[in-house]
């Protein structure tokens, strides 16, 4: 047996035990799991205090619905589910979509972040940041996490016709924004 | 996840080609869109990604926010039910008052409240959209 089919079977333990209900291997999987689901939600949400917000409350939700996960999926992929609903629950709520408006100032706290690691941050960051979230979110679940349409469509609550157009839209929004960037960045530096 | 699954169904039709079907021509749309990303965006959410450090917490906090995330639960539980079965007994009770008052108001109550179920299970049957699924 290989290291890889060592570790994968050790996790499918694991996840076994946390459905039958052992906090202690609750608290494993999603401290293993934590990284990536910060790194989903940052990406997504481009603001770094509603990450950590949603970062908390999909563990919360975790918590509570670990008796209903049903290994059809993986543990990670659940967790993007929940947390994906749970930022477009947020959105939805016009009270703190107003609370979120400062984006500008989110993305800027993240280009510092970025900078203080010594990562370039490039156009093309910005330019999703620009986006709007229901435009980001299908386009870093289809082309970066590489999930389905149907996945996205259920997660999003809405027709797989509409994932493709927001897909296609989003697509050309994007070109268009880094094509005026670079025109603006000749304009001045010629 | 059925990342790149497009791609292996374009090989497979690579033979017959010389007129695009709309599937075809549907593969090959996603696969533009898929390049276009990748040269757009991809290479910088990478590098990105690997730059995000988080401070995960240790294995003990973690446990402490399940075993108290628990006990909130259960007690917001309890006060759920008390308050059914409150609520419960105050119906129950009313009702036992009105059978003894008069048997057509009893009636009349049961039959009207019957009634509103179908309709409201009915309208919900409707609406199936909008209804989500946490277990994957």
């Amino acid at each position: 047996m290989t290291s890889v089919e060592l570790q994968a079977e050790e996790s499918d333990a694991i996840i076994g035990q946390a459905i039958r209900g052992d906090e202690q291997a609750l608290a494993r999987l999603l401290r293993d799991h934590y990284a990536m689901l910060y790194r989903y939600l940052l990406k997504v949400t481009m603001n770094k205090s509603m990450t950590e917000d949603l970062v908390q409350d999909t563990m919360l939700r975790a918590i509570e619905r670990i008796h209903t996960f049903q290994r059809k999926s993986k543990f990670s992929t659940w967790l993007i589910s929940i947390g994906t609903r749970l930022y477009i629950d947020e959105m939805r709520k016009k009270k703190r979509e107003r609370q979120w408006q400062n984006d500008e100032q989110a993305l800027q706290a993240i280009r510092f972040d970025a900078a203080m690691s010594n990562t370039e941050w490039h156009d093309a960051l910005d330019a999703l940041g620009k986006l709007s979230y229901d435009i980001r979110l299908p386009i870093l679940l289809k082309y970066y996490y590489g999930y389905a349409y149907e996945e996205i469509a259920q997660w999003l609550n809405i027709p797989i016709g509409t994932v493709k157009s927001r897909l296609h839209n989003g697509l050309k929004q994007l070109r268009k924004e880094l094509n005026s960037d670079e025109q603006t960045q000749r304009q001045v530096y010629p | 996840m059925s990342r790149r699954s497009g791609k292996s169904i374009l090989n497979n039709c690579k033979e017959d080609r010389q007129i695009p079907s709309h599937e075809q021509q549907g593969i090959s749309d996603e696969q533009e869109r898929e390049a276009l990303f990748q040269s757009l965006a991809e290479e910088p959410l990478n590098q990105w990604d690997h730059s995000i450090a988080p401070d995960i917490p240790s294995l003990e906090s973690i446990s402490q926010m399940i075993s108290s995330h628990k006990e909130v639960v259960r007690s917001r539980l309890w006060r759920d039910l008390l308050l059914l079965w409150g609520i419960g007994s105050f119906i129950i009770t009313g009702l036992m008052f009105v059978l003894y008052s008069s048997l057509q108001v009893f009636l009349f109550v049961q039959l009207g409240t019957l009634g509103a179920a179908g309709l409201i299970l009915l309208r919900a049957s409707f609406r199936k959209e909008g209804r989500r699924k946490w277990t994957h």
